[in-house]
Protein backbone atom coordinates (compact mmCIF):
# COMPACT_ATOMS: atom_id res chain seq x y z
CA UNK A 1 0.00 0.00 0.00
CA UNK A 2 1.07 3.49 -0.72
CA UNK A 3 0.91 6.28 1.91
CA UNK A 4 1.85 9.91 1.68
CA UNK A 5 3.56 11.41 4.94
CA UNK A 6 2.71 15.53 4.82
CA UNK A 7 5.49 17.15 6.09
CA UNK A 8 6.07 18.14 9.37
CA UNK A 9 4.50 21.17 10.48
CA UNK A 10 5.98 24.08 12.70
CA UNK A 11 2.90 25.12 15.48
CA UNK A 12 1.97 28.45 15.58
CA UNK A 13 -0.06 29.88 18.80
CA UNK A 14 -1.80 32.75 16.84
CA UNK A 15 -5.85 32.79 16.01
CA UNK A 16 -5.62 31.95 11.81
CA UNK A 17 -4.53 28.52 12.82
CA UNK A 18 -7.56 28.05 14.17
CA UNK A 19 -9.64 28.75 11.14
CA UNK A 20 -10.22 26.20 8.65
CA UNK A 21 -7.27 25.03 6.58
CA UNK A 22 -8.08 23.37 2.86
CA UNK A 23 -5.73 20.29 2.69
CA UNK A 24 -2.33 21.29 0.31
CA UNK A 25 -2.60 20.42 -2.89
CA UNK A 26 -0.16 17.63 -4.15
CA UNK A 27 0.90 18.87 -7.48
CA UNK A 28 1.71 22.39 -8.83
CA UNK A 29 1.94 23.64 -11.46
CA UNK A 30 5.20 24.76 -12.92
CA UNK A 31 4.35 26.25 -16.46
CA UNK A 32 0.28 27.21 -16.97
CA UNK A 33 -2.15 25.38 -19.27
CA UNK A 34 -1.61 26.85 -22.93
CA UNK A 35 -3.93 25.17 -25.86
CA UNK A 36 -0.64 27.13 -28.56
CA UNK A 37 2.11 24.64 -27.40
CA UNK A 38 -0.40 21.67 -28.14
CA UNK A 39 -1.77 21.69 -24.68
CA UNK A 40 1.12 20.29 -23.25
CA UNK A 41 1.47 21.13 -19.25
CA UNK A 42 4.48 20.94 -16.54
CA UNK A 43 3.51 20.30 -13.17
CA UNK A 44 5.41 18.92 -10.41
CA UNK A 45 4.49 16.62 -7.72
CA UNK A 46 5.00 17.97 -4.18
CA UNK A 47 5.87 14.65 -2.51
CA UNK A 48 8.74 13.88 -0.47
CA UNK A 49 7.62 10.14 0.82
CA UNK A 50 6.70 7.27 -0.64
CA UNK A 51 6.28 4.28 1.67
CA UNK A 52 7.13 0.60 0.53
CA UNK A 53 5.84 -2.41 2.12
CA UNK A 54 3.29 -0.74 4.37
CA UNK A 55 5.33 2.00 5.90
CA UNK A 56 8.20 -0.24 6.59
CA UNK A 57 10.55 1.12 3.71
CA UNK A 58 10.41 4.65 3.29
CA UNK A 59 11.19 6.22 -0.25
CA UNK A 60 12.62 9.76 0.67
CA UNK A 61 12.74 11.53 -2.66
CA UNK A 62 15.71 14.01 -2.97
CA UNK A 63 13.81 16.42 -5.63
CA UNK A 64 9.80 16.90 -6.73
CA UNK A 65 9.60 14.49 -9.52
CA UNK A 66 7.62 16.22 -12.65
CA UNK A 67 5.13 14.98 -14.62
CA UNK A 68 4.02 16.14 -18.38
CA UNK A 69 0.54 16.33 -19.02
CA UNK A 70 -0.32 16.51 -22.37
CA UNK A 71 -3.81 17.52 -22.81
CA UNK A 72 -4.68 16.42 -25.94
CA UNK A 73 -4.01 13.06 -25.72
CA UNK A 74 -5.53 12.72 -21.55
CA UNK A 75 -1.82 11.08 -20.88
CA UNK A 76 0.29 12.06 -18.05
CA UNK A 77 4.25 10.75 -17.74
CA UNK A 78 6.46 11.04 -15.19
CA UNK A 79 9.35 12.50 -16.43
CA UNK A 80 12.57 10.41 -15.85
CA UNK A 81 10.46 7.28 -14.59
CA UNK A 82 8.63 5.44 -17.51
CA UNK A 83 5.65 6.58 -15.76
CA UNK A 84 2.12 7.10 -17.85
CA UNK A 85 -1.47 7.30 -16.52
CA UNK A 86 -4.02 9.03 -17.69
CA UNK A 87 -3.85 12.79 -17.24
CA UNK A 88 -7.94 12.37 -15.17
CA UNK A 89 -5.78 10.05 -12.78
CA UNK A 90 -3.04 11.81 -11.15
CA UNK A 91 -3.38 10.14 -7.57
CA UNK A 92 -2.60 6.69 -9.10
CA UNK A 93 0.83 8.18 -9.71
CA UNK A 94 2.29 7.70 -5.78
CA UNK A 95 1.24 3.43 -6.73
CA UNK A 96 3.22 3.42 -9.86
CA UNK A 97 6.04 5.12 -8.78
CA UNK A 98 6.50 2.52 -5.96
CA UNK A 99 5.87 -0.04 -8.03
CA UNK A 100 7.78 0.97 -11.14
CA UNK A 101 11.19 1.56 -8.23
CA UNK A 102 10.26 -2.05 -6.73
CA UNK A 103 10.78 -3.64 -9.93
CA UNK A 104 13.70 -1.70 -11.67
CA UNK A 105 15.24 -2.22 -8.23
CA UNK A 106 14.94 -6.27 -8.19
CA UNK A 107 16.08 -6.05 -11.60
CA UNK A 108 18.94 -4.19 -11.20
CA UNK A 109 19.59 -6.15 -7.78
CA UNK A 110 19.30 -9.14 -9.59
CA UNK A 111 21.78 -8.21 -12.79
CA UNK A 112 18.71 -7.90 -15.73
CA UNK A 113 18.19 -4.44 -16.28
CA UNK A 114 16.86 -4.03 -19.98
CA UNK A 115 18.67 -1.03 -21.51
CA UNK A 116 15.44 0.54 -21.85
CA UNK A 117 14.90 0.77 -18.42
CA UNK A 118 19.21 1.55 -17.61
CA UNK A 119 17.67 5.65 -18.66
CA UNK A 120 15.01 4.95 -15.88
CA UNK A 121 16.61 3.27 -13.15
CA UNK A 122 19.72 6.18 -13.54
CA UNK A 123 17.25 9.30 -13.15
CA UNK A 124 15.49 7.61 -9.67
CA UNK A 125 18.43 6.94 -8.38
CA UNK A 126 19.86 10.43 -8.24
CA UNK A 127 16.59 11.41 -7.17
CA UNK A 128 15.48 8.92 -4.46
CA UNK A 129 17.33 8.89 -1.53
CA UNK A 130 18.92 5.45 -1.68
CA UNK A 131 20.94 5.09 1.36
CA UNK A 132 17.49 5.96 3.62
CA UNK A 133 15.63 2.86 1.63
CA UNK A 134 18.84 0.28 2.34
CA UNK A 135 19.00 1.57 5.84
CA UNK A 136 15.65 0.41 6.44
CA UNK A 137 16.20 -3.06 4.85
CA UNK A 138 19.17 -3.56 6.94
CA UNK A 139 18.85 -6.07 9.25
CA UNK A 140 19.91 -5.95 12.70
CA UNK A 141 23.81 -6.97 13.06
CA UNK A 142 25.83 -8.77 15.21
CA UNK A 143 29.00 -7.28 16.74
CA UNK A 144 30.96 -8.10 20.00
CA UNK A 145 32.26 -5.13 22.24
CA UNK A 146 33.55 -4.57 25.72
CA UNK A 147 30.82 -2.45 27.90
CA UNK A 148 32.77 0.42 29.11
CA UNK A 149 31.25 3.37 31.36
CA UNK A 150 30.17 3.53 34.95
CA UNK A 151 26.14 2.44 36.03
CA UNK A 152 24.32 5.20 34.91
CA UNK A 153 26.17 5.70 31.51
CA UNK A 154 26.66 3.15 29.12
CA UNK A 155 29.42 2.93 26.43
CA UNK A 156 30.74 0.15 24.11
CA UNK A 157 34.40 -0.24 22.71
CA UNK A 158 34.31 -1.90 19.50
CA UNK A 159 37.45 -4.08 18.90
CA UNK A 160 38.71 -1.78 16.14
CA UNK A 161 38.21 1.08 17.92
CA UNK A 162 40.31 2.96 20.35
CA UNK A 163 37.62 5.58 21.48
CA UNK A 164 34.75 4.05 23.37
CA UNK A 165 31.03 4.96 22.20
CA UNK A 166 28.40 6.36 23.95
CA UNK A 167 25.02 4.18 24.10
CA UNK A 168 21.91 6.16 24.23
CA UNK A 169 19.96 6.42 27.78
CA UNK A 170 17.22 4.23 26.41
CA UNK A 171 19.19 1.46 25.79
CA UNK A 172 20.68 1.79 29.43
CA UNK A 173 18.60 -1.24 30.73
CA UNK A 174 20.29 -3.87 28.47
CA UNK A 175 23.88 -2.95 29.43
CA UNK A 176 23.16 -2.72 33.03
CA UNK A 177 23.56 -6.24 33.24
CA UNK A 178 27.06 -6.34 32.37
CA UNK A 179 29.90 -4.94 34.76
CA UNK A 180 32.08 -2.22 32.96
CA UNK A 181 34.98 -4.46 31.44
CA UNK A 182 32.79 -6.89 30.31
CA UNK A 183 32.40 -8.60 26.54
CA UNK A 184 29.26 -9.13 25.21
CA UNK A 185 27.73 -10.21 21.79
CA UNK A 186 24.33 -8.44 20.44
CA UNK A 187 22.10 -7.75 17.45
CA UNK A 188 22.49 -4.40 16.16
CA UNK A 189 21.32 -1.22 13.92
CA UNK A 190 22.20 1.95 12.91
CA UNK A 191 21.17 5.14 11.78
CA UNK A 192 22.94 7.45 8.69
CA UNK A 193 25.50 8.34 10.99
CA UNK A 194 26.61 5.15 12.11
CA UNK A 195 24.55 5.82 16.28
CA UNK A 196 22.61 2.95 17.50
CA UNK A 197 18.92 2.87 17.32
CA UNK A 198 18.57 -0.93 18.47
CA UNK A 199 19.73 -3.10 20.61
CA UNK A 200 18.70 -6.84 20.62
CA UNK A 201 19.09 -10.31 22.00
CA UNK A 202 21.92 -9.22 24.22
CA UNK A 203 24.55 -11.88 25.80
CA UNK A 204 28.01 -12.07 27.73
CA UNK A 205 30.86 -13.83 25.75
CA UNK A 206 33.77 -14.50 27.36
CA UNK A 207 36.86 -12.22 26.49
CA UNK A 208 39.59 -13.11 23.63
CA UNK A 209 41.43 -15.86 24.82
CA UNK A 210 45.21 -15.39 23.69
CA UNK A 211 46.22 -18.68 24.60
CA UNK A 212 43.32 -19.83 22.24
CA UNK A 213 46.05 -18.17 19.62
CA UNK A 214 49.39 -20.08 20.11
CA UNK A 215 48.74 -22.27 17.78
CA UNK A 216 47.00 -19.74 15.34
CA UNK A 217 46.52 -20.52 12.15
CA UNK A 218 45.29 -23.91 12.79
CA UNK A 219 45.48 -25.95 9.79
CA UNK A 220 47.30 -24.34 6.95
CA UNK A 221 47.64 -26.21 3.71
CA UNK B 1 20.38 -18.09 -12.68
CA UNK B 2 21.41 -14.97 -12.95
CA UNK B 3 22.37 -13.38 -16.18
CA UNK B 4 26.08 -12.75 -15.48
CA UNK B 5 25.84 -16.66 -14.86
CA UNK B 6 24.45 -17.56 -17.84
CA UNK B 7 26.60 -15.56 -19.90
CA UNK B 8 29.80 -17.20 -18.89
CA UNK B 9 31.59 -14.07 -17.77
CA UNK B 10 32.93 -12.78 -15.00
CA UNK B 11 32.43 -9.50 -12.94
CA UNK B 12 34.63 -7.86 -10.24
CA UNK B 13 32.59 -5.29 -8.07
CA UNK B 14 34.71 -2.83 -5.86
CA UNK B 15 32.31 -1.58 -3.40
CA UNK B 16 31.94 1.36 -1.63
CA UNK B 17 32.30 0.26 1.98
CA UNK B 18 33.74 3.82 3.18
CA UNK B 19 36.98 3.89 4.90
CA UNK B 20 37.89 0.24 3.97
CA UNK B 21 38.77 -2.30 1.14
CA UNK B 22 35.73 -5.02 0.11
CA UNK B 23 35.83 -6.87 -3.38
CA UNK B 24 33.35 -8.89 -4.81
CA UNK B 25 34.68 -11.64 -7.90
CA UNK B 26 31.13 -13.31 -9.37
CA UNK B 27 32.56 -16.59 -10.98
CA UNK B 28 30.93 -17.92 -14.33
CA UNK B 29 28.74 -20.07 -12.58
CA UNK B 30 27.96 -17.46 -9.78
CA UNK B 31 29.81 -18.06 -6.68
CA UNK B 32 31.96 -15.40 -5.52
CA UNK B 33 35.56 -14.91 -4.38
CA UNK B 34 35.44 -11.73 -1.70
CA UNK B 35 39.02 -9.95 -1.71
CA UNK B 36 38.86 -8.33 1.93
CA UNK B 37 35.52 -7.68 3.96
CA UNK B 38 35.48 -3.99 4.75
CA UNK B 39 35.04 -2.72 8.18
CA UNK B 40 32.77 -3.40 10.85
CA UNK B 41 29.24 -1.55 9.29
CA UNK B 42 30.32 -3.22 5.90
CA UNK B 43 27.17 -3.17 3.35
CA UNK B 44 28.60 -6.30 1.79
CA UNK B 45 26.76 -8.48 5.04
CA UNK B 46 23.46 -6.90 4.34
CA UNK B 47 23.49 -7.76 0.51
CA UNK B 48 24.41 -11.56 1.05
CA UNK B 49 21.82 -11.80 3.63
CA UNK B 50 19.13 -10.62 0.96
CA UNK B 51 21.20 -12.98 -1.65
CA UNK B 52 21.35 -16.20 0.27
CA UNK B 53 21.44 -18.33 -3.32
CA UNK B 54 24.93 -16.49 -3.71
CA UNK B 55 27.83 -18.83 -2.79
CA UNK B 56 31.01 -18.24 -1.32
CA UNK B 57 33.85 -20.07 -2.47
CA UNK B 58 36.91 -18.14 -1.15
CA UNK B 59 37.43 -14.88 1.17
CA UNK B 60 40.84 -13.77 1.12
CA UNK B 61 42.28 -11.02 3.82
CA UNK B 62 45.04 -9.06 2.34
CA UNK B 63 45.98 -8.36 5.80
CA UNK B 64 44.64 -7.88 9.24
CA UNK B 65 43.56 -4.16 9.86
CA UNK B 66 40.27 -3.86 10.87
CA UNK B 67 39.06 -1.83 8.07
CA UNK B 68 39.83 -4.98 5.91
CA UNK B 69 38.52 -7.62 8.07
CA UNK B 70 36.06 -5.86 10.12
CA UNK B 71 33.10 -7.49 9.38
CA UNK B 72 34.42 -11.14 9.36
CA UNK B 73 32.26 -11.63 12.42
CA UNK B 74 29.32 -10.32 10.55
CA UNK B 75 29.91 -12.47 7.46
CA UNK B 76 30.18 -15.65 9.39
CA UNK B 77 27.06 -15.01 11.57
CA UNK B 78 24.75 -14.58 7.84
CA UNK B 79 26.61 -17.27 6.01
CA UNK B 80 27.04 -20.21 8.97
CA UNK B 81 26.28 -22.88 7.07
CA UNK B 82 28.25 -24.06 3.61
CA UNK B 83 31.86 -24.54 3.39
CA UNK B 84 34.29 -22.15 2.04
CA UNK B 85 38.24 -21.01 2.24
CA UNK B 86 39.52 -18.12 4.26
CA UNK B 87 42.99 -16.95 3.14
CA UNK B 88 44.62 -15.75 5.82
CA UNK B 89 48.31 -13.68 6.25
CA UNK B 90 49.90 -13.70 9.87
CA UNK B 91 51.49 -10.42 9.26
CA UNK B 92 53.19 -8.48 11.26
CA UNK B 93 53.50 -8.39 15.31
CA UNK B 94 51.43 -6.14 16.55
CA UNK B 95 50.70 -4.76 20.09
CA UNK B 96 48.09 -4.04 23.09
CA UNK B 97 44.77 -2.88 21.94
CA UNK B 98 45.74 -3.36 18.20
CA UNK B 99 46.61 -7.32 18.61
CA UNK B 100 43.06 -7.97 20.93
CA UNK B 101 41.33 -6.30 18.19
CA UNK B 102 42.92 -9.01 15.83
CA UNK B 103 42.12 -11.66 18.40
CA UNK B 104 38.50 -10.53 18.85
CA UNK B 105 37.76 -10.19 15.16
CA UNK B 106 39.49 -13.64 13.82
CA UNK B 107 38.18 -15.64 17.13
CA UNK B 108 34.63 -16.37 15.01
CA UNK B 109 36.90 -17.75 12.11
CA UNK B 110 38.39 -19.99 14.98
CA UNK B 111 34.99 -21.50 16.03
CA UNK B 112 34.03 -21.90 12.51
CA UNK B 113 37.38 -23.62 11.66
CA UNK B 114 36.80 -25.87 14.54
CA UNK B 115 32.99 -26.36 13.19
CA UNK B 116 34.41 -27.19 9.92
CA UNK B 117 32.35 -24.22 8.32
CA UNK B 118 35.63 -22.57 6.86
CA UNK B 119 38.76 -24.08 5.60
CA UNK B 120 41.81 -21.74 6.44
CA UNK B 121 44.65 -21.26 3.89
CA UNK B 122 48.07 -19.39 4.30
CA UNK B 123 48.94 -16.90 2.00
CA UNK B 124 51.95 -17.26 0.24
CA UNK B 125 53.53 -16.06 -3.22
CA UNK B 126 53.00 -18.53 -6.06
CA UNK B 127 49.40 -19.54 -5.07
CA UNK B 128 47.23 -19.49 -7.63
CA UNK B 129 43.40 -18.83 -6.02
CA UNK B 130 41.63 -20.30 -8.76
CA UNK B 131 41.65 -20.35 -12.79
CA UNK B 132 38.91 -19.37 -14.93
CA UNK B 133 38.45 -22.08 -17.55
CA UNK B 134 36.24 -19.97 -19.66
CA UNK B 135 38.24 -16.67 -19.97
CA UNK B 136 41.20 -18.08 -19.31
CA UNK B 137 41.70 -15.73 -16.04
CA UNK B 138 43.38 -16.77 -13.16
CA UNK B 139 43.89 -15.07 -9.65
CA UNK B 140 47.07 -15.39 -8.38
CA UNK B 141 49.21 -14.86 -5.09
CA UNK B 142 52.31 -12.46 -6.01
CA UNK B 143 53.63 -11.06 -2.68
CA UNK B 144 54.85 -12.23 0.21
CA UNK B 145 56.96 -15.39 -0.12
CA UNK B 146 57.78 -17.03 2.98
CA UNK B 147 60.51 -15.23 3.56
CA UNK B 148 59.22 -12.19 3.09
CA UNK B 149 56.51 -12.87 5.42
CA UNK B 150 59.77 -12.67 8.22
CA UNK B 151 61.48 -9.56 6.67
CA UNK B 152 58.11 -7.57 6.46
CA UNK B 153 57.20 -7.43 10.57
CA UNK B 154 57.99 -3.69 10.67
CA UNK B 155 54.60 -2.94 9.88
CA UNK B 156 51.61 -5.17 9.12
CA UNK B 157 50.92 -2.62 6.00
CA UNK B 158 54.24 -3.53 4.90
CA UNK B 159 53.68 -7.03 4.80
CA UNK B 160 50.12 -7.04 3.08
CA UNK B 161 49.48 -9.46 0.79
CA UNK B 162 49.71 -8.80 -3.29
CA UNK B 163 47.14 -10.36 -5.42
CA UNK B 164 46.62 -9.93 -9.08
CA UNK B 165 43.91 -11.65 -11.60
CA UNK B 166 46.05 -12.07 -14.58
CA UNK B 167 44.04 -12.26 -18.28
CA UNK B 168 45.57 -14.41 -21.29
CA UNK B 169 45.72 -11.07 -23.19
CA UNK B 170 48.03 -9.74 -20.83
CA UNK B 171 46.26 -7.30 -19.03
CA UNK B 172 45.62 -7.62 -15.39
CA UNK B 173 43.75 -6.02 -11.96
CA UNK B 174 46.10 -5.79 -8.97
CA UNK B 175 44.96 -5.46 -5.69
CA UNK B 176 48.17 -4.49 -3.28
CA UNK B 177 45.75 -4.11 0.01
CA UNK B 178 48.01 -1.52 2.35
CA UNK B 179 51.21 -2.30 0.69
CA UNK B 180 53.36 -0.11 -1.39
CA UNK B 181 53.46 1.07 -4.43
CA UNK B 182 57.14 0.46 -4.74
CA UNK B 183 56.39 -3.50 -4.12
CA UNK B 184 54.00 -3.38 -6.25
CA UNK B 185 56.05 -2.67 -8.80
CA UNK B 186 58.97 -4.74 -7.47
CA UNK B 187 56.19 -8.05 -7.81
CA UNK B 188 54.01 -7.42 -10.31
CA UNK B 189 54.11 -9.63 -13.31
CA UNK B 190 55.09 -8.63 -17.25
CA UNK B 191 51.48 -7.10 -19.12
CA UNK B 192 49.77 -3.93 -18.81
CA UNK B 193 47.81 -2.77 -15.49
CA UNK B 194 44.49 -2.22 -16.35
CA UNK B 195 43.64 -1.13 -13.02
CA UNK B 196 45.40 -0.92 -9.30
CA UNK B 197 42.83 -0.88 -6.59
CA UNK B 198 44.47 1.71 -3.94
CA UNK B 199 46.93 1.05 -2.60
CA UNK B 200 46.02 2.18 1.15
CA UNK B 201 43.10 4.07 0.60
CA UNK B 202 44.94 6.26 -1.90
CA UNK B 203 47.85 7.10 0.61
CA UNK B 204 50.39 4.51 0.24
CA UNK B 205 53.26 4.66 2.62
CA UNK B 206 55.88 5.15 -0.34
CA UNK B 207 54.57 8.99 0.56
CA UNK B 208 56.54 8.96 3.88
CA UNK B 209 59.32 6.22 3.34
CA UNK B 210 60.83 7.84 -0.64
CA UNK B 211 61.72 10.83 -2.09
CA UNK B 212 58.98 12.70 -3.97
CA UNK B 213 61.10 12.21 -6.98
CA UNK B 214 61.26 8.03 -6.38
CA UNK B 215 57.51 8.19 -5.71
CA UNK B 216 56.58 9.60 -9.02
CA UNK B 217 58.95 8.07 -10.94
CA UNK B 218 57.81 4.65 -9.04
CA UNK B 219 54.15 5.86 -9.68
CA UNK B 220 55.08 6.45 -13.29
CA UNK B 221 56.56 3.21 -14.16
CA UNK B 222 54.12 0.94 -12.33
CA UNK B 223 51.83 2.18 -15.77
CA UNK B 224 48.08 1.70 -14.37
CA UNK B 225 45.84 2.60 -16.79
CA UNK B 226 43.12 2.99 -14.28
CA UNK B 227 43.31 3.10 -10.49
CA UNK B 228 40.25 2.66 -8.26
CA UNK B 229 40.49 3.88 -4.47
CA UNK B 230 38.27 3.34 -1.91
CA UNK B 231 38.07 6.37 0.37
CA UNK B 232 35.22 7.28 3.06
CA UNK B 233 35.38 9.67 5.83
CA UNK B 234 38.56 9.83 7.44
CA UNK B 235 41.22 11.52 9.86
CA UNK B 236 44.56 10.20 8.05
CA UNK B 237 44.39 12.39 4.28
CA UNK B 238 43.41 9.91 2.43
CA UNK B 239 43.78 9.91 -0.35
CA UNK B 240 47.00 11.56 -0.60
CA UNK B 241 47.24 14.59 -3.70
CA UNK B 242 50.82 13.86 -4.45
CA UNK B 243 49.84 10.43 -5.16
CA UNK B 244 46.40 11.41 -7.22
CA UNK B 245 49.23 13.98 -9.29
CA UNK B 246 51.23 11.71 -10.16
CA UNK B 247 49.14 8.71 -11.01
CA UNK B 248 46.77 11.38 -13.18
CA UNK B 249 50.46 13.19 -14.47
CA UNK B 250 51.52 9.53 -15.40
CA UNK B 251 47.81 9.40 -17.67
CA UNK B 252 45.91 7.09 -15.17
CA UNK B 253 42.23 7.47 -14.95
CA UNK B 254 41.44 7.54 -11.35
CA UNK B 255 38.06 7.25 -9.41
CA UNK B 256 37.67 7.24 -5.63
CA UNK B 257 34.79 5.94 -3.93
CA UNK B 258 33.77 8.80 -1.25
CA UNK B 259 34.23 11.97 -1.43
CA UNK B 260 36.16 13.86 0.84
CA UNK B 261 36.61 17.44 2.00
CA UNK B 262 40.36 17.77 -0.31
CA UNK B 263 37.89 17.50 -3.36
CA UNK B 264 35.33 19.44 -2.68
CA UNK B 265 35.48 22.21 0.00
CA UNK B 266 32.04 22.65 0.55
CA UNK B 267 30.61 19.23 1.47
CA UNK B 268 29.65 20.11 4.78
CA UNK B 269 26.98 22.07 2.94
CA UNK B 270 25.95 19.28 0.91
CA UNK B 271 22.35 17.64 1.47
CA UNK B 272 22.41 14.13 2.71
CA UNK B 273 21.92 11.50 0.34
CA UNK B 274 23.18 13.86 -3.12
CA UNK B 275 25.76 11.77 -4.16
CA UNK B 276 28.13 12.69 -7.11
CA UNK B 277 27.38 9.48 -8.50
CA UNK B 278 26.12 6.53 -6.62
CA UNK B 279 27.37 4.10 -8.53
CA UNK B 280 26.77 1.37 -6.00
CA UNK B 281 22.91 2.37 -6.45
CA UNK B 282 23.29 1.77 -10.14
CA UNK B 283 25.34 -1.28 -10.19
CA UNK B 284 22.52 -2.83 -7.61
CA UNK B 285 25.21 -2.96 -4.82
CA UNK B 286 24.99 -1.42 -1.53
CA UNK B 287 26.72 1.74 0.34
CA UNK B 288 27.63 1.97 3.32
CA UNK B 289 25.09 5.08 4.91
CA UNK B 290 27.63 7.29 5.87
CA UNK B 291 29.64 10.01 4.09
CA UNK B 292 29.14 10.95 0.11
CA UNK B 293 29.72 8.47 -3.08
CA UNK B 294 31.91 10.41 -5.78
CA UNK B 295 32.40 7.73 -7.89
CA UNK B 296 30.75 4.69 -5.39
CA UNK B 297 31.02 1.20 -6.47
CA UNK B 298 32.80 -0.07 -9.90
CA UNK B 299 32.66 -3.11 -11.99
CA UNK B 300 34.80 -4.59 -14.00
CA UNK B 301 33.86 -7.14 -16.49
CA UNK B 302 36.03 -9.89 -17.71
CA UNK B 303 35.30 -12.39 -21.21
CA UNK B 304 37.88 -13.91 -23.11
CA UNK B 305 38.05 -10.67 -25.23
CA UNK B 306 39.58 -8.23 -22.35
CA UNK B 307 38.93 -6.26 -19.58
CA UNK B 308 35.99 -3.51 -19.75
CA UNK B 309 34.12 -0.85 -17.65
CA UNK B 310 31.03 -0.70 -16.31
CA UNK B 311 29.45 2.60 -18.61
CA UNK B 312 29.87 4.94 -15.76
CA UNK B 313 33.29 6.11 -16.58
CA UNK B 314 32.08 9.18 -18.29
CA UNK B 315 28.73 9.94 -16.42
CA UNK B 316 31.80 10.23 -13.62
CA UNK B 317 34.06 12.11 -15.29
CA UNK B 318 31.51 14.69 -16.15
CA UNK B 319 29.89 14.20 -12.53
CA UNK B 320 33.07 15.43 -10.92
CA UNK B 321 33.05 18.74 -12.76
CA UNK B 322 30.98 20.52 -10.08
CA UNK B 323 33.54 20.20 -7.48
CA UNK B 324 36.02 22.55 -5.89
CA UNK B 325 39.08 20.54 -6.35
CA UNK B 326 38.32 17.63 -8.78
CA UNK B 327 42.41 15.70 -8.13
CA UNK B 328 41.08 13.49 -10.71
CA UNK B 329 41.30 15.83 -13.68
CA UNK B 330 43.80 17.87 -14.81
CA UNK B 331 43.62 21.48 -13.17
CA UNK B 332 43.07 23.09 -16.87
CA UNK B 333 39.96 21.52 -16.73
CA UNK B 334 38.39 22.71 -12.97
CA UNK B 335 35.77 25.00 -13.00
CA UNK B 336 36.47 28.57 -12.66
CA UNK B 337 33.80 29.38 -11.12
CA UNK B 338 34.31 31.15 -8.17
CA UNK B 339 32.02 34.25 -5.75
CA UNK B 340 31.60 36.87 -7.65
CA UNK B 341 32.64 39.58 -5.46
CA UNK B 342 30.26 43.09 -7.13
CA UNK B 343 32.52 46.09 -6.17
CA UNK B 344 30.84 49.38 -5.04
CA UNK B 345 30.05 52.24 -7.36
CA UNK B 346 32.92 54.30 -7.04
Amino acid sequence: MVLDLPPPQKAEHNSANERFRPPAPITRAITPFDPSSGFLQTISFRKSYLALNGDREPMRLLEEPKILIDRGLNIAKLEGWGISVDADKLSAIPREMARRFMKLWQDVEHNRLSEEDQGNWEHIVSTVDMDAFYLSLSQPRYLEGQRAGGDLQAHVRWPDQDQSERVPDKFLGEFSLLDPGEWFGAYFRFDLEGKITSVERLVQIPPPEADLWNEWPAKVY
Amino acid sequence: MERVASQGILTIDFWDVGQGDCTVITKPDGSLIIIDVGPRNSPLIDWLRDHPRKRISDVILTHNDSDHIGAIPALLEARSVGSWNVWLLQDGPRTGRRQQAVVKLLTPLKRAEVEGIIQVRGITKGTTIWTDPHTGSYLDIIYPSELDKVLSHESPNLGSAILALMHPKGKMVIWPGDNTVRRTLEERPHGMLHTLFGPHHGGPEDRTRSSRKTFEKETHEIAAENAQISVGKNSYDHPNLRYLTYLRKAGCQISCTGLTRLCDRRIKTRKAGHHIMNGSALLGLRRTSTGFACRGAKRLTITSEGIFPDKYEATHREAVQALTHPYCMPRETWSKKRPQITQPPS
